[in-house]
């Protein structure tokens, strides 16, 4: 089973003219994406009334799903983006996992808090979570579309999941900073505001990511 | 050990090299496409069982490793990346000429028991018998779910490991190690009067 003589010769032209970058430290390759993600969240934060419009719940109860939420988005991002020593990337059980694990574990944890402090579960009032969903949305835009491209046509196997995985590790970090924001710790609030925008990304993740992050044949 | 094993130590120099190609050592190259380009042809020459088609994929892989050297993460293993793009080409390739999808089993089957006899005729009984086994096994192993299929012939016949087969089909070692040795199963089964034969020693 010989290869061909002269297949050598067509493979090593063809690279030859293909510009290809190199490998870059993983700190210039993700350099862009923090600063800019960040940018964009204060400025929404700060815009929509920071801090203040947050208050009302109990410290430990602020401090807690804020610690909360950011364990989670560290872990689903580590999940999602690295890919430990492989060239290829995690399993597709494991970003499934990570992408749907991500919410279920963030709603159980507010519900875990609304059980320790059940005054605060109370604040409802009519407030379905509209203002969070847009926000959450629109902060979590930036990581997915920053983590997504830097992966750029990386991924031979699933791209698909992985872009559902980064949508969910995505999603978890605007709802670090919603968190914050946001008083209101109704269930149902949370589900729709705070949960749903990580359904929404995942999905939205799903798709592009098999278009963005996908192998494809070129042109030759 | 399995037919197609890889040396380790070959294994950790091509692994080297990606590494060395992906840090723009553009000279790591050559040496690269001789380890992994044959490896990859007779994978691909498995899939496609035409030569043209697995020669092209041969060649278009190694262009997307080049274009992609930058997500070659350092410390990684060079062949299930390689054969992972390799096989994400095929699957590509085959959806976007569905009509020029694989022959049927059938249809391969009359063809391939219809260009058997006439070379068989010259050829000694125990390289005859050990075609028509060989021939056998494809045919089985045509016959498998695709998952399956490839599983075995990723471990057995291209010498990966059950954890370099996972990387290259996207799943867990569990799951290879599960479809592997339902095939083995399914092969014993359909080839049980041959083992019995070979148990049973030379007549």
């Amino acid at each position: 089973m010989n290869l061909p003589s002269d297949l050598k010769a067509k493979v090593l032209a063809s690279v030859q003219a293909t510009p290809a970058p190199t490998r870059a430290p993983w700190w210039k390759v993700v350099l862009w994406i923090v600063p800019l993600s960040i940018a964009v969240a204060f400025s929404l934060f700060t815009a929509m009334g920071g801090m203040q419009h947050g208050e009302g719940r109990p410290t430990w109860m602020l401090v807690g799903t804020f610690l909360g939420w950011l364990i989670v988005a560290i872990l689903a991002t580590w999940g999602a983006f690295g890919r430990g020593r492989s060239a290829v990337g995690r399993a597709r059980r494991v970003l499934a996992v990570i992408a749907l694990a991500t919410p279920a574990l963030l709603f159980a944890s507010t519900l875990v808090w609304n059980a320790i402090y059940p005054e605060a579960a109370g604040w409802w009032e009519g407030r379905l979570g509209l203002k969070c969903l847009g926000l959450s949305l629109a902060m979590a835009v930036w990581p997915l579309v920053g983590m997504m491209l830097v992966r750029k046509a990386s991924n031979p196997v699933h791209p698909g999941i992985t872009g559902a995985a980064l949508g969910a590790a995505s999603g978890a970090w605007a709802g670090v900073v919603v968190d914050l924001w946001c008083p209101v710790s109704h269930p149902a609030h949370i589900a729709l505001g705070h949960i749903l925008p990580i359904l929404i990304l995942a999905v939205a993740g799903l798709v592009i990511g098999r278009r963005v992050m996908g192998m494809r044949a070129r042109e030759q | 050990m399995s037919r197609g094993a890889i040396d380790a130590g070959a294994r950790a120099g091509a692994n080297a090299l990606m590494d060395r190609y992906a840090a723009g050592d553009d000279s790591a190259f050559s040496e690269l496409y001789d380890y992994v380009a044959p490896r990859l042809y007779a994978f691909l020459l498995r899939q496609t069982r035409d030569q043209a088609r697995a020669e092209d994929l041969v060649q278009q892989t190694l262009l997307q490793m080049h274009c992609a050297r930058r997500h070659f993460a350092p410390g990684a293993e060079v062949i299930p990346w390689a054969f992972a793009i390799a096989r994400r080409l095929f699957i590509d390739g085959i959806r976007k000429r569905k009509h020029e999808v694989l022959m049927s089993n059938e249809e391969e089957e009359m063809t391939r028991a219809s260009s058997i006899p006439p070379t068989s005729i010259d050829l000694p009984d125990a390289l005859f018998a050990s075609k028509q086994l060989a021939g056998r096994i494809q045919r089985e192993l045509e016959r498998m779910p695709e998952a399956q299929r490839i599983a075995f012939e990723l471990v057995r016949q291209d010498g990966l490991s059950m954890a370099e087969a996972a990387e290259v089909l996207g799943t867990t070692v569990a799951a290879v190690k599960l479809r592997a040795h339902r095939s083995y199963e399914a092969l014993r089964l359909a080839l049980g009067d041959v083992i019995g034969e070979a148990r049973g020693g030379p007549a």
